[in-house]
């Protein structure tokens, strides 16, 4: 079961499964998520995205998408982290470049 | 804050997994074509790339939709392959055998994944056992001459070049490449397989960004660029994309290689030609589709083609059979309007008449499929029963573009298989009896389909010894089938088709079980077909099927009998007439009229349907010759009505089986009428 957390600031945090079975419901939460942090003053956001445990190229492109409409509205991620195993596959799609602010995990 | 996402989007992936199985089978099938056409023969080049390509291609797919267990024989298939091409390891024929062997290891592990059928592992093991037995072989000599070998080194033979090459390659999908169930990750990974180590990257980038809110996630906005030095040929590189990428959404461009000036120039890759410039951005096996022997290429005409589930090409057509119910039911409402008063209305019929007999035609072509299809098989079938059976068999295909229903193909691959069978088994000899009989060591076996008249025609002939006829009645009057020494021989033929009846002196496994030219004419006759045979000793035999176009419409002859209205096939009718009181005659007790020497009995219809009539004399009513099966008779039905285009409808699936009756249609006016199954009748007149 896929499961997408945030808080109540700012800060991001995703978990669960990202791939195109559960594109839909991940994009919707995304766009709440974007309309909440636009009612706010713009000011950096972070991600953890450590949580998330499988990650295929739809669910990449989904959270590329996000950060770049983050950073089109003047909210800039300043951290993203990854785990291991998903920062290898967002290798693999060629996707590092577009998450490149990169912490490791637990120092978020 | 935590929001649970919910269920996934209700995707079916299994349906693109279906687009995988159809071009897995083209490929099995193109493999085994090619295999077989071999014979004992070593394959030359093209060949070998042919056989590679298809290998390979399944492996892509395989990889791409997650059948990662048919990735593991194709594999090592695909190894070993790749030895031969490469001439690092000799030829060796039963190595086709081997190849083959591992097709039917993946047709199975196809199934498995396709119908759920069992796969039997052991089979699996024991081919991958056996080809990586070759490969280890041939590695355990390479190794001998160079005692490291890069990995690359394979890859680089692959290429059939001496040297590496460096590309940038742009790949822009389909934005429906997610919904199709396709996983770049497997894509990506495969390419990075055929690079140098160290020397692929990989980069992806939106094309667009859309805002957020208003984006469909399941569409592909990606574009991946990739960077990579390999030794792999350009094709293999396209091929990696083959069940992803169309021909434009690839862009390949040569990088120098570095230290390439180094080389000397007889060494270095020579300048794209003008052609492979122009083909660049289409799949490298597409550059020469014209080229002599290009085995496993697509045609071009594949290219244009679409894959369409079978079931919307049968709601299509039912959507037309309804129409041209419609349609009829127009016509009879405006036969009852004046012809002067609506003559504009009636030009618009007649002409909504002829363009629905178009869509027809044309929907009806949608499920015609080349018999190939079917023919296919029998060279595999015909080498390996030959093989086993210790004789010469020469296969011969003929007209095998003709075209039939996709129904049909299915129910006449088993009774074909079966004649097939018999032909090798019983008909043809062995080389040494051919030879004293002053016939040709290897015997003919002709598979030959034709269109004639609105039926298609299948013949099964082998120049064998001919049916014996002698031996056919004394088994059958053995077997207390009733039969007698003055039947014609015609007749004699036909009680090869009695249950049971075999003549063979024993038991194989092939055939000769006594079961089967029962079942074969079952099976051909419950799709409408028939089976004739023509025999001569010494000579050889042919078993004839014949087969409507179509199950879906038949042109029908409407009669009435009393309220009820029916429709006899128009293929079965010989002629209609209404009898001269001297033309009835009673044998044994049974109506019959005599036609130009003939006596052919009488079936009323009110009688085998439990009508009321409005004709009880057969002089005043009308008789339809009818034959089918070689049986004829005398339909006695009070009126002629029509002759029409009907659509058949499964009169079992909506409401039982009725007795006589092949189905159902619906009429002009809305009403049903039975579609009338002759052989039935016949059978239940004599019981009568």
């Amino acid at each position: 079961m896929t499961q997408t957390s945030f808080a109540a600031d700012n800060r991001i945090t995703l978990h669960g499964t990202w791939s195109r079975e559960q594109a839909t419901a991940l994009q919707r939460l995304l766009s709440d998520r974007l309309a909440q942090l636009l009612e706010r003053e713009p000011e950096p956001a972070s991600l953890d995205l450590s949580g998330i445990g499988e990650l295929d190229a739809c669910g990449c492109q989904l959270l590329v998408l996000f950060m770049e409409n983050l950073r089109r509205r003047g909210i800039s991620p300043v951290t993203c982290t990854l785990s291991e195993q998903v920062a290898d596959q967002v290798a693999l799609l060629g996707f590092s470049d577009a998450f490149s602010v990169v912490d490791t995990p637990g120092k978020l | 804050m935590t929001t649970p996402t919910g269920e996934p989007d209700g995707i079916d992936l299994k349906r693109f997994n279906q687009v995988f199985f159809e071009e897995c089978a083209e490929n099995l099938a193109e493999m085994e074509h090619i295999l077989i056409e071999l014979g004992e023969r070593e394959p030359d080049h093209e060949q070998l790339n042919a056989i590679f390509r298809a290998a390979h291609s399944i492996k892509g797919g395989a990889g791409i939709f997650g059948f990662d267990d048919m990735t593991v024989v194709t594999h090592v298939m695909e190894s070993l392959l790749d030895l031969l091409r490469n001439r690092e390891i000799p030829f060796a024929p039963g190595m086709i055998d081997l190849f083959l062997e591992a097709g039917d290891a993946i047709s199975m592990q196809l199934a498995g994944h396709k119908e759920g059928k069992p796969v039997r592992q052991e089979a699996i093991d024991q081919v991958v056992g056996k080809l990586q037995q070759l490969n280890e072989g041939a590695c355990a000599k390479e190794s001998c001459k160079n005692p490291s070998p890069a990995p690359s080194l394979t890859a680089r033979s692959a290429a059939g070049s001496l040297l590496p090459l460096r590309y940038r390659l742009t790949f822009t999908p389909d934005p429906e490449i997610f919904n199709r169930g396709i996983r770049m990750e497997s894509i990506i990974s495969e390419l990075a397989a055929l690079a140098l180590p160290g020397e692929f990257a990989c980069r992806a980038s939106l094309a667009e960004v859309p805002q957020l809110e208003d984006f469909d996630p399941g569409l592909c906005i990606t574009r991946w660029h990739f960077t990579l030095a390999t030794a792999a040929a350009r094709e293999q590189l396209f091929e990696v994309f083959m069940f992803a990428a169309d021909e434009e959404q690839l862009q390949l461009e040569e990088l120098p290689l570095a230290g390439q000036a180094e080389l000397p120039p007889s060494a270095a890759a020579p300048p794209l030609s003008e052609a492979e410039t122009a083909s660049v951005g289409r799949r490298a096996y597409d550059s020469n589709e014209a080229a002599p022997g290009a085995f496993g290429r697509r045609s071009v005409e594949a290219e244009s083609s679409i894959r369409v589930n079978v079931a919307k090409v049968d709601q299509l057509i039912n959507q037309v059979g309804e129409l041209l119910i419609t349609q009829a039911m127009l016509a009879q409402i405006v036969m009852g309007l004046d012809p002067i008063q609506h003559q504009a209305l009636q030009r618009g019929l007649a002409q909504l008449e002829r363009n629905t007999r178009d869509l027809q035609g044309s929907v009806m072509s949608i499920r015609l499929v080349p018999i190939s299809m079917v023919f296919s098989r029998f060279p595999r079938m015909v080498r390996e029963l030959a093989a086993k059976l210790g004789k010469q068999v020469e296969l011969k295909t003929i007209g095998e573009s003709t075209e039939l229903d996709k129904g049909l193909i299915e129910r006449i691959t088993d009774p074909l298989c079966h004649l097939v069978r018999n032909a090798l088994d019983h008909g043809l000899e062995s080389a040494e009896t051919r030879v004293a009989n002053g016939k040709e060591p290897t015997g003919t076996l002709c598979l030959r389909a034709s269109q004639v008249g609105g039926r298609i025609v299948i013949d099964v002939i082998d120049d064998g010894a001919g049916l014996n006829r002698e031996r056919i009645v004394a088994k059958a009057q053995e077997r207390g089938i009733p039969c007698s020494e003055s039947m014609s021989d015609e007749e004699a033929w036909q009680l090869i088709f009695a249950p049971g009846f075999s003549t063979a002196e024993e038991v194989t496994d092939l055939s000769g079980r006594g079961v089967g030219m029962d079942v074969v004419l079952k099976n051909v006759q419950a799709i409408g077909g028939r089976v004739q045979i023509a025999s001569e000793p010494g000579e050889g035999s042919r078993f004839t099927i014949s087969l409507p176009l179509t199950l879906a419409i038949l042109e029908g002859l409407s009669v009435a009998v009393g309220t009820e209205k029916f429709i006899i096939p128009i293929n079965v009718v010989i002629e209609s007439l209404q009898p001269k009181p001297d033309q009835l005659k009673s044998v044994n007790g049974k109506e019959v009229v005599q036609i130009r020497g003939d006596y052919l009995p009488i079936l009323r219809l009110h009688r085998l349907f439990h009508l009321e009539p409005e004709v009880l004399a057969p002089e005043r009513g009308i008789l339809i010759l009818v034959e089918a099966e070689g049986e004829r008779g005398a339909i006695m039905v009070d009126a002629l009505l029509d002759e029409q285009q009907v659509v058949v409808k499964s009169i079992e699936t909506n409401y039982k089986k009725v007795e006589g009756s092949a189905g159902a249609t619906i009429l002009g006016d809305g009403r049903v009428a039975l579609i009338l199954d002759l052989t039935e009748l016949f059978m239940m007149h004599r019981k009568s």
